[in-house]
């Protein structure tokens, strides 16, 4: 019953994909650029690292599609593996940032009192700080890489999943059928584990999705700000500062990375808004106007 | 004649399908009268009372028929004269849930002020203060003056609902569409409403529609009865005639529905089977599902409104 | 949240202390341990000398031993114009936009204001403001490049461009914002009633329905707010405008730990304020909410 439940459960995300212009995009979208980010290697034309002073700042030519940036590398080659960055702390920051919250969300309702006290404490200290300034801060003291830059936005953006993790877990432990099964003898973390996990996950992945646009956004900005991924690893932010200091000499470096940068945001936004729509039988209004809906009732709690 | 609802038919437009809510209504009504527009849920009476006014949902057409307002087709007028000419001026409207009649963020003041300021032109904002108060104690709202500056929320329903009376009652209507204005309200709460209700019609001449599931009310109120199934009226009689003498297979279940406190019976009557939905409708006559004496012919045609016995007792039926 | 007030004097301790161990200079790190008295053996003692300090001294600046608060009050009023007007723009633009919006739910111009809406708040704002500063000052020489200008006027105009950049974004999110709730006021049974009364559209549009669709909107602005003065960083440091943020990202760069400490204090600091007061204009914009308070 189970396999059969699954396989119609796929069909009827297709159909639903299909059905709309702008839900297709989304996946579309996304799927380019993940083939993009994984395959950089096999389909860049040059070396991204490839320091070449001769060749700085090129015109777009046949072998360098997009030109070449102040050291000579080739453009289109760093938009690339800029994905590649990009994507990965995009997705990984959601991922490891959902699971902190998860973990200790879970753990907060579920232990009460003096833990739970503990952890909303750290929720809370954390949440105060805006966004951009708590990221610097901890790089700051940590030091750019990679990881921990996944790290970095994990942590300050945990607070929001593991409230929202907490509050869902806290109502539906009381629900009747968590209950039944603690009457049962169940286990109590294996069962009733599973029974939390599968309700309290399906939000928690629409908030996720939504944010690895924001997350690749900051990624970005770090970057920018030359405190984000290390060199010479390419990042789109990196490109963009590069366009930012030769501005004047070749302005079509900008360009490149914000069509890049634009086009992932987009890409995922709509991705996460179509499974929110899929998730969501409810949709009353057109694709566009209801996610925002969400976006503010997370940010008043 | 006031009001001359000509053939009109309603249509909604749902994901789920299209379907007639209201289908060839015709009905009139006269300066001064009141009529009751009797139905279930979902006999289409609520749709046909807002279309008069034109102030059907999004999804809702007017697909055919003429209204026509002391001469003018309502259906024709551009949404601004009706807007400005109609609306509040000759037709006004009470609704049944005074929870959300009223706009929760402003005060009573406010709103009551704000349609005067449209209709009293030349009055100072103090005289119209002096007649929102005067306004509000004449239908029994007592400390208006202190009370008027307060918001909706500190006012109990069936003083909402004398608000809101108060607000339709303004410019004088010529027409009073009241769609359910005292289902859900309590039995003494009701009388009392519907006292102010007659008070008011009588000072300023209104006639009323009167739209409810409640035969009861329109026993006490109304002169003229209106009974609708499924889209369809299905008969019109004068108030007397109705109750004495009901002709519709509907209109007689219905009556035989009322809970009467003169007989000692131990269950009460109800119409075996449900209103159809909309999107679903039977061919035929709409009741023949559910009615009794129902023949081969039900099945088929529909019947059209036609008179019976009296010029003033119309019914839709094949068996009469 | 009046809580984490307190949390926060606790807070900036936590890696300043771990920022003096390993990042600091020998040198630096003699001239801090003196001057925090590091080598006092708990921590926590730092943090209850910081606090007392903070009764109205931040400390200095590590490399030019400038009072940090006075760094901070001269980077101040430039966020905070800028953040304001953002803010200011984005209320102009937003709120009607997203009003028009519903009004013409599913038409064409429906669709046009949301599917800007879109573009615009895919696009990081650093990205909008590099582009626009690519176009519009480099290119076409329209506007300033950098600084803050002298004079009002001059002023405004070095303000535009940022301001411009900066509020995009949140013009959009607020247009779609607003247009949820619209739409949800437009379908309920009390403008109904009014529009029976025959008030005229506009002025049940533009008074009774913008009046409740805003509260919701409102909560979104201060958080806004919150955000853009922490914020700013980008974007003032592309258009090298001297703020908070931009003190920030330099501080952090250099390691310039006092004046880390007292910025975070004070952005934190504001973006909690910030809050609140979204929270409580909350309360005024909706009588209900003021009962149950």
């Amino acid at each position: 019953m189970n396999a059969k439940k699954g396989f119609l459960k796929r069909f009827e995300i297709f159909s639903f994909v299909l059905s709309s212009p702008l839900r297709c995009s989304g996946v579309v979208i996304v799927a380019i650029l993940l083939f993009i980010a994984i395959f950089a290697p096999a389909i860049a034309p040059h070396d991204p690292y490839d320091i070449n002073p001769v060749n700085r700042l090129s015109e777009i030519s046949f072998t360098h599609p997009f030109g070449t940036d102040h050291l000579g590398r080739d453009v289109l080659s760093r938009m690339f593996y800029g994905a590649r960055t990009a994507l990965f702390v995009g997705m990984m920051g959601v991922t490891v940032s959902l699971l902190m919250g998860l973990i200790l969300g879970m753990t907060a309702a579920y232990c009460g009192s003096i833990i739970d006290d503990a952890i909303l404490l750290l929720f809370d200290t954390l949440r105060s700080f805006p966004t951009i300034i708590l990221i610097l801060v901890i790089i700051s003291v940590v030091g750019p890489s990679i990881t921990n830059i996944v790290l970095a936005l994990a942590v300050t953006f945990m607070p929001t999943y593991g409230r929202a993790v907490r509050a869902r877990t806290l109502s539906v432990k009381e629900e009747d059928y968590v209950k039944a099964a603690e009457a049962l003898g169940a286990r109590k973390f294996r069962i009733i584990r599973s029974h939390i996990i599968k309700n309290v996950i399906g939000p928690l992945i629409i908030m996720g999705g939504m944010d690895i646009g924001y997350m690749i956004t900051l990624e970005a900005g770090l970057s920018f700000l030359g405190l984000g991924v290390p060199p010479p690893t390419a990042s789109w932010g990196k490109m963009l500062r590069i366009g930012f200091d030769y501005m004047l000499k070749d302005p079509l470096l900008i360009i490149w990375p914000s069509i890049a940068l634009f086009v992932a945001v987009a890409g995922f936004s709509l991705l996460a808004e179509a499974l929110r729509n899929f998730l969501d039988p409810s949709v009353r209004r057109s694709v566009k106007g209801s996610l925002s809906a969400i976006r503010s009732q997370e940010s008043i709690s | 004649m006031l009001l001359e609802v000509k053939n009109l038919s309603v249509e909604y437009i749902t994901r789920e399908g299209r379907g007639y809510a209201v289908e060839n209504a015709s009905l009139k009504i006269g300066e001064g009268q009141i009529v009751g527009l009797v139905g279930e849920s979902g006999s289409g009476k609520s749709t046909l009372g807002w279309s008069i006014i034109r102030l059907l949902p999004g999804n809702a057409r007017i697909r055919s028929g003429n209204i026509l307002l002391k001469g003018r087709d309502i259906i024709k007028m551009s949404e601004r004269t009706l807007n400005k000419t109609i609306r509040g001026k000759e037709i006004s409207v009470i609704v049944q849930d005074p929870q959300n009649a009223l706009n929760p963020v402003f005060t009573i003041h406010t709103q009551i002020n704000d349609i005067l300021s449209l209709y009293r032109k030349r009055r100072g904002k103090t005289e119209r203060k002096e007649e929102a108060v005067s306004l509000l104690t004449k239908v029994g709202i007592a400390d208006a003056r202190r009370r008027i500056d307060e918001y909706p929320y500190c006012f109990s329903g069936g003083m909402k609902q004398r608000v809101m009376m108060v607000m339709a009652f303004i410019v004088n209507p010529s027409l009073l569409i009241a769609d359910e204005p005292t289902t859900g309200l309590d039995v003494t709460v009701e009388a009392q409403i519907l006292e102010h209700l007659k008070d008011l019609m009588r000072q300023y001449g209104t006639a009323v529609l009167y739209i409810t599931h409640d035969l009861a009310v329109i026993s006490e109120v109304a002169d003229k009865v209106i009974v609708m199934y499924a889209g369809n009226i299905v008969e019109i009689a004068n108030k007397s005639e109705l109750f004495d003498s009901p002709l519709h297979p509907y209109t007689r279940a219905l009556i035989n529905c009322l809970p009467r406190s003169t007989t000692q019976e131990d269950q009460l009557e109800t119409i075996p089977g449900s209103v159809p939905n909309i999107f679903n409708l039977p061919h035929g006559c709409k009741f023949h599902p559910r009615c009794e004496l129902a023949k081969q012919i039900c099945k088929e045609k529909q019947p059209l409104l036609k008179r019976s016995r009296s010029s003033s007792h119309k019914v839709a039926c094949f068996l009469v | 949240m009046i809580f984490i007030f307190f949390l926060l004097n606790a807070l900036p301790g936590d890696p300043v202390t771990a920022m003096a161990g390993p990042r600091a200079t020998p040198e630096m790190r003699k001239a801090i341990e003196e001057k925090f008295h590091l080598n006092e053996p708990v921590p926590i003692q730092l943090v209850y000398f910081i606090k007392n300090v903070f009764q109205g001294d931040l400390g200095r600046s590590i490399w030019d031993g400038r009072p940090v608060l006075e760094l901070i009050g001269n980077a101040l009023p430039n966020t905070a114009i800028l953040a304001l007007s953002s803010l200011f723009l984005a209320i102009i633009i937003g709120i009607p936009l997203g009003a028009v919006s519903a009004i013409h739910h599913n038409t064409f111009t429906d669709f046009l204001i949301m599917g800007l809406s879109f573009l615009v708040v895919s696009i990081p704002d650093f990205v909008s403001a590099l582009l626009l500063l690519l176009f519009l000052s480099v290119t076409l020489n329209l506007f300033p490049v950098s600084g803050l200008g002298s004079g009002i006027l001059d002023q405004i105009h070095h303000l535009i461009l940022p301001a411009a950049a900066l509020s995009l974004p949140w013009i959009g999110y607020v247009a779609r914002v607003v247009r949820g709730t619209m739409l949800d006021v437009l379908s309920t049974p009390y403008i109904k009633m009014e529009k029976s009364f025959g008030l005229p559209l506009i002025f049940i549009w533009g008074k009774y329905a913008l009046r409740n669709a805003i509260s919701p909107a409102i909560a979104t602005l201060g958080v806004m707010m919150g955000k853009l003065l922490g914020g700013a960083v980008l974007i003032e440091i592309i258009f090298t405008r001297p703020g908070l943020g931009r003190l920030v990202a330099e501080s952090v760069a250099t390691r310039n730990i006092p004046v880390i400490q007292g910025t975070v204090l004070v952005t934190a600091t504001l973006f909690i304020l910030s809050n609140l007061v979204a929270d409580i204009s909350y309360m005024f914009v909706d009588p209900r909410i003021r009962y149950e308070r």
